[in-house]
């Protein structure tokens, strides 16, 4: 398989940042972060090293210009893989380095190539495409919400769930499992809410609070997404937004 | 012959030294600097300094998870790099060289200390090179160049341990001590030795990251 090698240079000089370059040139693999990763917590292989993560993509700037297919699925499988991007190793290096920051460098490079493993790209198209990453639309969206204020108002009578209710202080926003697979979430969610008495609207297009567009480094789709909640929020003229999870 | 060699190295190529060495690490700081506004060009200014600050006084400090985390490695790296800040700077043969070449002096400690803090750094150097060797997760992380560079500080430490315990021929092993001084001069803006100035830039980072979410990372 072949890929592009002027994407690749490109992608990889607009990443190389100020902190990337530091970052990459003083961790000293000594290892202290292994002691913040539940991925090594549970299977103590050196590959679950945290500072082995940041390996590939070091490896790409050192062979810059000679760079291999074998060496971008590497770092796709590593940095994809084994990383959730929790920050807690950058907790645990003497340093200070942010190894999320180049794990999502490392993505972004990949993503550039095309080489999102398939399940995100598929989630990361539905946002772009529904709004949403489950492609649920807004008719089921709106569906599952009445369905579930009715639910909540045998028990709740007083209970309400405002859609584009403008003016209103927050803005909700869901996991969209929580919309399609697990209903009985989002009851809880809007019981909590109403008893708490907090003055909130939910909005017919913005209401997906992943951004699968930040986790697979993609940063021009992770702009849009965020983008889409932005606007609703100021068209609805709420101080805060929500999210879930 | 090896005294030609002692005179220049204690001599024109001192300056020559301190001087790549100081312009290496300010080219970094700048570098750094300069790539830092322009991608932040336009964006509000939101560093914590506050944050950032903690943040360095928590690792200069055992004031952090990872002391708690990896105790013995912390003690190794606080057991290197103290003796060599204070046998480096506060040496009395350093100091009386300073002295010489750049008219600038300074309090000194005594003999004794400086031979024990060497040791100590030496131990802590052994047991840094011991565990990357021997860890089971660390050995397939560590590269040929890891071990160089601790190899690299080792080297004035032991000549000059042994020059300062007279053993071998004292010139020779005096010699030997300044040239590998050099050499870690030389190297150090261009390798992980960077982190000597970069350490303070990527905890402030951090520091001002983390504490943009009133969080320490440490």
């Amino acid at each position: 398989m072949n890929f592009d090698a002027d994407i690749l240079d490109r992608t990889m000089k607009e990443k190389a940042g100020a902190r990337l370059e530091m970052w990459l040139s003083i961790c000293s693999r000594c290892g202290m972060c292994a002691e913040g990763c539940h991925y090594y917590a549970s299977d103590p292989r050196p590959e679950h090293v945290p500072s082995y993560r940041i390996k590939p993509l070091l490896d790409l700037y050192r062979r810059r210009g000679k760079v291999t297919m074998e060496m971008l699925e590497t770092l796709r499988d590593v940095c994809y893989g084994t990383c959730t991007m929790c920050q807690r190793c950058t907790m645990y290096c003497p340093h200070g380095i942010g190894i999320a920051a180049l794990v999502h460098a490392a993505r972004g490079v990949a993503a550039a190539m095309g080489m999102t493993p398939s399940g995100l790209a598929s989630g990361l198209q539905n946002a772009l495409e529904f709004g949403n990453n489950l492609a649920v639309t807004e008719e089921n969206f709106v569906d599952t919400v009445e369905w579930q204020l009715e639910e909540l108002q045998q028990e709740m009578p007083d209970a309400e769930a405002p859609m584009d209710r403008e003016g209103a202080e927050y803005l909700l926003t869901f996991h969209p499992r929580d919309i399609k697979f697990y209903p009985q979430n989002l009851y809880n969610y809007l019981k909590l809410y109403n008893a708490a008495g907090v003055d909130f609207t939910l909005s017919t297009r913005a209401w997906d609070s992943t951004n699968l567009g930040l986790f697979a480094g993609d940063v021009p789709a992770a702009s849009r997404l965020a983008g889409n909640v932005i606007a609703a929020a100021e068209a609805l003229k709420v101080r805060a937004v929500i999210t879930a999870e | 012959m090896i005294r030609a060699v002692y005179d220049f190295a204690t001599g024109p190529m001192l300056w020559f030294s301190s001087a790549f060495f100081l312009c290496g690490l300010a080219y970094r700081l700048v570098r750094y600097r300069v790539l830092m506004s322009k991608a932040r060009q336009g964006l509000p200014a939101d560093f914590r300094p506050g944050w950032a600050l903690a943040s360095i006084v928590h690792f200069l400090l055992p004031l952090n998870r990872t002391a708690r985390s990896s105790p013995w490695s912390t003690l190794a790296g606080f057991g290197l790099h103290i003796p060599l800040l204070v046998v480096g700077l506060f040496f009395s043969a350093h100091v009386v060289m300073v002295e010489q070449r750049f008219g600038l002096s300074w309090p000194t400690i005594p003999d004794a200390w400086a031979d024990g803090l060497t040791v100590l750094a030496l131990a802590s150097l052994a047991f840094l090179a011991g565990k990357r060797l021997l860890h089971p997760s660390l050995k397939g992380l560590t590269e040929g160049k890891d071990l160089a560079v601790l190899g690299l500080v080792a080297l004035p430490l032991l000549t000059g341990f042994a020059a300062h315990q007279q053993w071998g021929e004292s010139l020779l092993m005096l010699t030997l001590h300044v040239l590998s001084a050099h050499a870690v001069l030389i190297v150090a803006p261009f390798t992980k030795l960077t982190h000597m100035a970069l350490f303070f830039v990527s905890r402030a980072a951090t520091g001002s990251d983390f504490g943009k979410r009133e969080v320490g990372p440490w």
